[in-house]
């Protein structure tokens, strides 16, 4: 109980600190964009400015826009862009191998002839089919060009651009007319600009005519309203904070611009990242620190681009957690950078703000909510203090919102109405409740994903979640138990015929660690043989025994080839002593197959009196046809001696099986007995046998023995 | 209990924090509702009384009493949009009025403030309507660390010949970055005759470090009385002055022109190079024809480039010789020929500018 104790202790200690030393780093950032917003407000409504930036002296841009299966929009995409206010600009499109008639549009619509490539290919990307040029309008050049992805795309185009500026722009981006004129002003205040970011907003519900918004409105939708204040917190609050820190990290994929020189020669963007603006970004802040080249990347609020954004959790759970995974693999792949003073405020600053907390953010707000619930149920936090401290995060981030909201309305004011502002506030006060434990969780299976290896590790890639998961659990629950051990070693093996098809094999083995309180943990190896194909299905699970009257039980599993057997196994347990010689608990667990997962709900009563024990057992399982099914079962076992017990089980019902590639549910009676033999020197002996019908298929009959060591 | 009282502290601070917010966003919006409504009848009322005064209907009084009844910011606004379309001579009659009045002493007053706002406001309102005593504010604003201020400033040449004034924006010009420098030659290039007279002396510098950029600026006027200094510069030792050199000769068809960038065309730094055959190309003087055929093998792309649309500009011959190269046992010369000769005029145009 100490252990649990101090464990608690300093877990809320670290939480606390990092807490502190986040929201402090927040409150700097919200002090930074007041006099940001200020200078930058004053400059935007400067029209004297204005005028200026409508002379000749503005660099000439290429805009960027890769396309793949845009039919419905690429037309109109494409004529708004070029329709922006700007002297000097020419449009680079790329059809990235579309499947669609996304290049039979732009052909049918923009009069294109193919033109000779007049260009060297600096940027090594997939190959080019063709180049075409426009008789109506001579900014447009279209390349067309086998599918690499929209990193690649934007090589291509970044090849054939002739301007010394770009920016990328997606194809279902809407940029205001006057954004690019905004978007060079840092260029007109001559400093060394190396990329400027430009906000985002979101467009649903805005009423957009000829490719242009016309109305911006805040959407009376839950998750795209929030999105809206999201949008708004981070770009005026956090980017501009971030301008006078001089580290801004994120310049926008889909609206910045860049200094074509520094993209060259840094390669151009990385096919294989997956966020590639994020990437792009560190490698050129590296790239410019490396080569002691005075540069500034500012972000600045008033070029606007409307984009639309997720109204379903399905899709905004997969954007998430793919920016996440992004940020994790770029903080991974550029760690050398985190805390070098060699890149000044990025090395020492930037990255290890975004490292600590950005990326790991959702792992220390779990951890929070875990350990504040482990506290409460033991009595260990003060209830009060911890629903105070819940208030107190909750109501700093619904503050920081609110801000984003005032710095909104105290420059830009592009929602006019007072409904939308109402809305917004509205919003940024419910984000906290449920949107942000959501995106939290997005966010930690974004940690999943790279454990798993999607598409982040490159040559580090790693299968499963096996190893490194295993190991880290293995160190957790091992880690109290281990001070004061009991250890014990058990293996088993069982052999069943089956009615209609292969026999069924299961070879297995355990090693328990068990305190003298009570507290313990395992890991267990099987070996199964199913349906003539064989599976190794790993498990490691830990019992926490807080109270005399209270044991919690975990166990996660994972399957080596998953094809007759879950993919990963969880199963969690409370029980608690109810009454003297009675327990009772219930037990959850998921098994995830590849079809879907199996969930199953089980509620249990264990009593025993001087000579018998009897265990009842149901199970609740609902799986992946919406079937819920209910089974039961009765084990009675008997001392028959000091050392021999035997033991009956009888089961009937309904239960979830994975059979033929399909979770079935299956009518099944069973029936088990079984002996178990204490012998000398903590050696236990055992032998089960078992007959099993099931219909429609799967009766089985069989036998099992085990044998447990102490040591 | 100590971490408790905090929280409790901080839960309020917070709550008021959040109160406080509200009330901003809501104080924020009437206030400026308003203000719109009380000042956009003034400023009507200015832009009404400016357009009798233009036309000859009514006094300069009426302007410059709308004007003092407007904040200042929106004054100078005003005065900046009205700038574009009164006549010059009546509009320095309003420049001298305003000279008089309280609300324009102030903003004159505030050419050293410490804020850069206020130095903004300041150059906007010089930018439309100084004066010739206004030339030392100007100058200082001209000098100014912020680079919006001096954007501003530099705009008053447009309306104000004043050597002291041009020589400033010229001192100032190569210390900038090129997309201001570009803006800074659009103004400049109205002072032509004072431009050119003092470029004409600093090009002679041939240690100014400023040199390249005041080349280029020179390239940009194309002004016949400084291609001999351009001239001279193509034996400058510095790459970067000759490919403003190299790029300054094509818009002078002379024989000394032709004679210099014969022998940039093959000098040591291919950007030179490179702009030697463009330049080559401009005046399209035919007895270059077999230097300019020659870098069609150069070893840098862009120079074979330069070179190939160079002689798309020598009409017939250079064609000629795009066809002989084509077919021709120099690999690098066949592939630049048949591109540039698959290219429409409409790429060449483009190219060409």
């Amino acid at each position: 109980m100490s252990v649990l104790t101090n464990i608690i202790a300093g877990t809320d200690l670290t939480i606390l600190v990092y807490f502190l030393v986040l929201n402090s780093f927040y409150a700097v950032l919200l002090i930074l964009s007041i006099p940001e917003i200020w200078e930058q407000t004053r400059l935007a409504e400067d029209e004297d400015f204005q005028r200026l930036m409508q002379s000749d002296a503005l660099p000439p841009i290429t805009i960027l826009v890769p396309a793949y299966n845009e039919r419905a929009t690429i037309e109109a995409s494409v004529t708004a862009i070029l329709t922006l206010e700007y002297r000097n600009y020419e449009v680079v499109v790329v059809n990235d191998g579309s499947k669609d008639d996304t290049l039979e549009r732009l052909r049918h619509a923009f009069d294109l002839y193919e033109v000779p490539r007049i260009y060297p290919e600096t940027i090594a990307t997939m190959p080019l089919r063709a180049l075409y040029r426009s008789r109506s309008r001579s900014r447009l050049l279209v390349l067309d060009k086998e599918n690499g992805g929209k990193a690649d795309s934007l090589n291509a185009a970044i090849n054939a651009s002739r301007f010394p500026l770009v920016i990328a722009v997606d194809a279902d981006t809407l940029i205001e007319p006057d954004a690019l004129l905004r978007l060079t002003r840092p260029f007109l205040l001559g400093r060394e600009i190396a990329a400027v970011g430009g906000t985002v907003r979101v467009a649903n519900n805005c009423t957009v005519k000829d490719g242009r918004v016309i109305d911006a409105r805040v959407s009376r939708k839950l998750l795209p309203g929030i999105q809206v204040v999201e949008y708004l917190r981070a770009f005026l609050f956090g980017r501009l904070g971030w301008n006078r820190l001089g580290g801004n990290l994120i310049i926008s994929g889909a609206f910045g611009l860049f200094r074509k020189e520094y993209l060259m020669a840094v390669g151009g963007y990385r096919t294989t990242s997956i966020v590639e603006d994020l990437d792009l970004v560190v490698r050129l802040h590296r790239y410019l620190r490396a080569q002691k080249i005075d540069y500034v990347m500012p972000f600045i609020p008033d070029p606007v681009a409307w984009t639309e954004v997720p109204e379903s959790m399905k899709v905004l759970s997969r954007q998430r957690e793919r920016w996440h995974r992004g940020l994790i693999a770029a903080m991974w792949q550029y760690k050398s950078m985190l805390f070098n003073p060699r890149y000044g405020r990025i090395g020492l600053l930037a990255m290890p703000f975004y490292a600590f907390g950005e990326m790991l953010a959702p792992v220390v707000e779990l951890a929070g909510y875990l350990i504040t619930a482990v506290g409460l149920v033991f009595g260990m936090v003060n209830v009060s203090f911890a629903l105070l401290f819940v208030l107190v995060a909750w109501g700093y981030g619904m503050l920081l919102s609110i801000w984003a909201v005032v710095l909104e309305e105290v420059s830009f004011r592009r929602y006019r109405r007072f409904d939308d502002l109402f809305r917004m506030l509205l919003f940024a006060s419910l984000e906290n409740f449920g949107y942000r434990q959501c995106t939290v969780w997005w966010r930690l299976k974004a940690f999943v994903s790279v454990f798993k290896g999607v598409h982040v590790w490159g040559d580090m890639a790693r299968k499963g979640f096996g190893k490194p998961s295993v190991a880290a659990l293995l160190a957790l629950c091992l880690a109290a138990p281990c001070l004061g051990q009991n250890a014990r070693l058990s293996a088993w093996s069982s052999y069943e015929s089956v009615s209609g098809s292969q026999d069924w094999s299961t070879l297995g083995g355990q090693f328990t660690v068990t305190s003298a309180h009570g507290n313990g943990g395992w890991i267990a190896a099987e070996m199964l043989g199913r349906f003539g194909k064989t599976d190794v299905h790993e498990r490691i699970g830990a019992v926490l025994h807080p109270t005399p009257r209270l044991w919690l039980t975990a166990e996660a599993g994972t399957s080596k080839h998953p094809v007759f057997s879950p993919k990963n196994t969880w199963e969690l347990d409370a029980s608690a002593l109810v009454a003297p010689r009675v327990s009772a608990g219930l037990g959850y667990r998921r098994w995830n197959y590849v079809v879907g997962p199996v969930d199953v709900w089980m509620p249990h009563l264990e009593t025993e009196t001087a000579k018998m024990s009897w265990a009842l057992r149901f199970s609740v399982s609902r799986n992946p046809t919406h079937r819920t099914d209910l089974a039961g079962s009765v084990r009675a076992s008997r001392a028959i001696s000091h050392r021999t017990t035997i033991s009956v089980l009888g089961a009937g019902g309904r239960e979830s099986y994975f059979v033929g590639g399909s979770i079935q549910s299956l009518k099944t009676l069973t029936g088990v007995a079984g002996v178990r033999y204490n012998a000398a020197r903590g050696t236990t002996l055992r032998l089960d046998v078992s007959a099993i019908h099931s219909s429609p298929v799967l009766s089985r009959g069989g036998v099992a023995i085990g044998v447990e060591r102490g040591l | 209990m100590k971490a408790h009282t905090f929280l409790i502290v901080v839960a309020i601070v917070q709550g008021f924090l959040l109160g406080a917010l509200m009330a901003l966003i809501v104080l924020n919006r009437w206030f400026r509702l308003r203000r719109s409504s009380r000042l956009n009848p003034r400023r009507e009322a200015v832009d009404a009384s400016m357009r009798r005064w233009t036309a000859g209907a009514a006094p300069l009084a009426g302007v410059l009493v709308g004007l003092s009844r407007l904040p200042v910011p929106l004054a100078i606004d005003a005065l900046v949009k009205w700038s574009a379309r009164v006549p010059g001579e009546r509009w320095r009659q309003l420049a001298e009025a305003l000279e008089h009045t309280w609300w324009a002493r102030l903003v004159r007053a505030n050419s050293s403030s410490a804020r850069w706002w206020k130095r903004l406001e300041t150059a906007r309102f010089l930018s439309v309507a100084a004066t010739p005593r206004d030339v030392a504010r100007l100058t200082t604003l001209i000098d100014d660390p912020h680079p919006a201020v001096h954007v501003a400033a530099v705009a008053s040449l447009e309306r104000m010949e004043n050597t002291r004034l041009t020589l400033a924006a010229l001192d100032r010009l190569p210390q900038l970055a090129p997309t201001v420098q570009a803006y800074y030659a659009a103004m400049l290039l109205r002072s032509r005759p004072v431009v050119v007279e003092h470029l004409q002396k600093r090009l002679r510098r041939s240690e100014d470090p400023a040199l390249p950029r005041l080349a280029e600026f020179a390239a940009r006027l194309g002004e016949p009385a400084l291609r001999e200094r351009l001239t001279a510069l193509a034996d400058h030792p510095d790459p970067e002055v000759r490919v403003q050199s190299a790029r300054a000769l094509g818009s002078f068809p002379h024989r000394d022109s032709v004679t210099a960038l014969k022998h940039l065309i093959v000098d040591d730094a291919w950007a030179v190079r490179a702009q030697a055959a463009r330049s080559l190309g401009m005046i399209a003087d035919v007895s270059v024809l077999p230097l300019v055929k020659a870098a069609l093998r150069d070893d840098v792309w862009w120079v074979r480039l330069r070179a190939a649309l160079a002689l798309m500009r020598f009409a017939a011959p250079g064609r000629n010789a795009l066809l002989e190269a084509e077919v021709g046992a120099d690999p690098s010369a066949r592939t630049i020929a048949q591109m540039v000769l698959g290219l429409p005029a409409q790429a060449l145009a483009e190219f060409a500018a």
